[in-house]
């Protein structure tokens, strides 16, 4: 390990907290879903970051699931954000409002 | 000097990170993104995972994040008007987060384990192949899963109602 793994590990959960910090303050639903894609790649750094200081291959599986799940997340969400884009006219968040009694 | 380029990606990284959330347009935050994945899948290469960094740039960035450039595009979206609520909380993120990396580097203290050394094919396509299809083939077939279930959701989500009935 070339730099120590606190470092590795506090540029994770920066880039974490950024993700987070942009749900909350985006309202377009679009950057939402880049912040959250942010948010995974930050999970992707802590456990490349662990595997490599461990010497464990884990990690790498684990990065790899992940990938493969964020693929599957941003085909679902994009065609919710198109069927959304037909109904509504709108892409801000603020206008799913449809549950509200 | 192996370790300046460790730092000098890590903080490109969290400032195409910052520009993700501090630009209005959203076209530009998700090319920021691009930039954001291209240092973080340099920091894999650095740290001995050369096959996820060249997965990271070939499914992340060329098929994730260009399906979402598309979408932006194809939608024409616009620049977000911008409350002052907005505005504020954006600034104040960038106050924030320094002052919660520099408690992490206080507390996060990872000094009691002890360095491993490294297998010479740590993280080559070979080793990371045989683990993915050996010892965590439950994994791998469960994301298989995961794929098929979210092709058939967008199957039945992009259809129009009559043709569902």
């Amino acid at each position: 390990m070339l730099v120590p793994l606190t470092h590795m590990m506090t540029l994770s959960f920066v880039l974490f907290s950024i993700g987070v910090a942009g749900v909350f303050i985006r309202k377009d639903v679009l950057t939402v879903f880049l912040c959250v894609e942010l948010i995974l790649n930050a999970a992707n750094l802590a456990f490349v970051a662990v595997a490599n200081a461990f010497g464990d291959e884990f990690g790498h599986v684990a990065v790899v699931t992940i990938i493969a799940i964020a693929a599957a997340e941003a085909a679902v969400g994009l065609s919710i954000v198109i069927k959304l884009h037909s109904d509504k006219k709108s892409m801000k968040l603020s206008s799913l409002n449809e549950l509200r009694g | 000097m192996i370790e300046n380029l460790f730092y000098g990606f890590a903080s490109l990284a969290v400032i195409f990170a910052y520009m993700v959330i501090l630009i209005r347009n959203p076209i530009h935050s998700g090319l920021s993104l691009i930039g954001s994945f291209f240092c973080v899948s340099a920091l894999f290469v650095l740290m001995k995972a050369p096959f996820l960094g060249v997965i990271q740039i070939l499914i992340y960035t060329g098929a994730i994040l260009v399906l979402f450039l598309y979408v932006m595009m194809l939608l024409n979206v616009k620049e977000e008007e911008e409350t002052t609520w907005q505005m504020v909380s954006k600034y104040f993120t960038l106050v924030l987060v320094p002052v919660g990396m520099f408690f992490s580097f206080k507390v996060l203290n990872f000094k009691r384990l002890a360095a491993r050394e490294l297998s010479e094919d740590f993280g080559s396509v070979f080793s990371v192949g045989e683990s993915l299809l050996g010892s965590y083939v439950f994994v791998f077939e469960l994301a298989s899963v995961v794929l098929l279930a979210a092709m058939i959701g967008v199957v039945v989500l992009t259809k129009r109602k009559e043709e569902l009935d």
